[in-house]
């Protein structure tokens, strides 16, 4: 059995590790740098990217009825509301490259630490950078967003404002959706302990062709997968809940509209934090599968099941989330298929 | 869909804490914070409005003592079951208070007697539709 610790002399680098920092490094840098530049240059490409593409900002204004609401004063209205979201988005961004900078150095960290450990380790090393990514990704946006409130905050005019309701997450997202990862880490939990019972101390890869096959593990190996995606959820909870509970923008004059533009905001994020979580948590499944497939032949059997239920947890569960854009059945903002409420 | 607002004008010679306190009456008497409802916690007011914790809870244990809203360690500030009745005399002394503020800041803004009735019917309309 290879070690997995190797003194960092003998070390020299895969060329995954390459690709990963050449990929992700500079990707993270130019984020940064964009929202910097969008921040300083609201009519610039950056800003517009900043706001970010695709996000269809005037469709959620006539969804939510801020035209019905503003009446004639709709044009300032809606000058105010990019204003405050390309500030908000430039901010998130140079915060979300860091972010993508500070994981990348602490996978490539964690890869000097193991050497590059060989097969089935490589499927650790992929569960460990969608941690590592998705943590970083989201700690800088919420960083990012805190930072971009209080800003927002100390430019806002004499009257401000704030909800005669206590915030909470399930405003913005129903907690049923958790079932849509619960149920998939469950199903790879249970997958994992079925390899536990039916395996001993420990396990041989068996990877037919590859240099790798015959390497030992220990059992305990199989569990790393579903504890990684608890993390992930735990993560993305706290992350969506911290921003349901930052306080109010005064986005333009008018208190009662600024609150429903604020609610589009918030929405949006936690739409974007719950899109990301989906996506790393299918990832991590499929890295999983791969594993312990290799791993036991429980697992090989149930390695289509698996797969489907990892293509079920992407598809309905991410892009779902993705195309919902903000509307997660949340008490303030209703499922995409409803049409909102009357303010 | 929009949860009921809070305002707090920072010119406004009407000190925060009875702002809070009169805004939060106002919402429960029009019906639009009904019995039991949750009202925020001290943290996020005072977050939101940019104002110190401890006049939010200054204002919440004044609003309590009237009787308007209950506080419970476990479940936080919720509007009380029934909303207190005042006695003839307080009513009279509260509505003199309440129309004073009314003129000083009439007679600052230079709003004519027309103009603030007309304001008043407006705005009585707006909290009592029927």
């Amino acid at each position: 059995m290879h070690s997995m610790i190797l003194p960092l002399a003998s070390f020299s680098l895969p060329g995954r590790a390459i690709f990963a920092a050449a990929l992700l490094l500079p990707f993270g840098l130019a984020f940064a740098l964009t929202g910097l530049y969008g921040r300083s240059h609201p009519s610039s490409w950056a800003a517009h990217f900043s706001r970010g593409i695709g996000t269809g900002w005037w469709g959620k204004f006539v969804k939510w009825r801020i035209v019905d609401q503003a009446g004639p004063a709709v044009v300032v209205v809606w000058q105010d509301f990019l204003r405050c979201v390309t500030f908000i988005g430039g901010t998130e961004y140079i915060y979300t490259g860091m972010g993508m900078v500070l994981a990348t150095l602490s996978y490539l960290t964690f890869f000097l630490l193991t050497g590059g450990a060989p097969y089935p380790l490589q499927n650790l090393e992929n569960i460990f950078l969608w941690v590592a990514m998705a943590a970083g990704l989201w700690g800088g946006s919420c960083i990012g967003y805190a930072a971009a409130f209080r800003q927002v905050r100390s430019m806002t005019a004499r009257l401000v404002y704030a909800d005669l309701t206590q915030r909470q997450l399930a405003d913005f997202r129903s907690p049923l959706l958790l079932l849509l990862p619960g149920v998939y880490i469950l199903y790879q939990a249970l997958v994992s302990y079925m390899v536990f019972l039916t395996s001993g101390p420990t396990v041989t890869s068996n990877d037919r062709g590859s240099n790798t096959s015959g390497v030992t593990v220990s059992v305990w190996i199989v569990f790393v997968g579903p504890a990684a995606m608890l993390i992930i959820v735990f993560i993305a909870e706290i992350f969506a809940a911290y921003i349901a509970r930052l306080p109010r923008l005064l986005i333009t004059a008018d208190p009662k509209i600024a609150q429903q533009l604020d609610n589009i905001i918030r929405a949006e994020v936690v739409g974007r934090i719950w899109a990301l979580m989906m996506l790393a948590v299918g990832s991590v499944g499929f890295s999983q599968t791969v594993l312990v497939e290799k791993l036991s032949p429980v697992a090989f059997s149930l390695g289509s099941i698996s797969f489907f239920c990892g293509m079920l947890e992407l598809i309905v569960g991410g892009m779902g989330v993705a195309l919902a854009q903000g509307r997660l059945g949340g008490r303030l903002t209703g499922w995409p298929w409803r049409s909102m409420r009357q303010p | 869909m929009s949860t009921p607002l809070l305002l707090l004008d920072s010119t406004s010679s009407i000190p925060p804490y009875e702002q809070i306190c009169e805004q939060i009456r106002m919402q429960i008497a029009s019906g639009r914070l009904l019995a039991e409802a949750m009202l925020p916690s001290v943290r996020q007011l005072a977050r939101d409005l940019g104002i110190a914790p401890n006049t939010v809870v200054r204002a919440y244990n004044q609003l309590e003592q009237e009787g308007w809203v209950v506080t419970s360690e476990r479940r936080g500030v919720m509007v009380a079951l029934y909303p207190p009745v005042p006695t003839p005399f307080e009513r009279r002394q509260r509505l003199e208070r309440a129309v004073s503020h009314l003129l000083v800041a009439a007679h600052q803004l230079g709003v004519s007697p027309a103009e603030l009735y007309a304001e008043i019917e407006r705005q009585w309309r707006q909290w009592y539709p029927s």
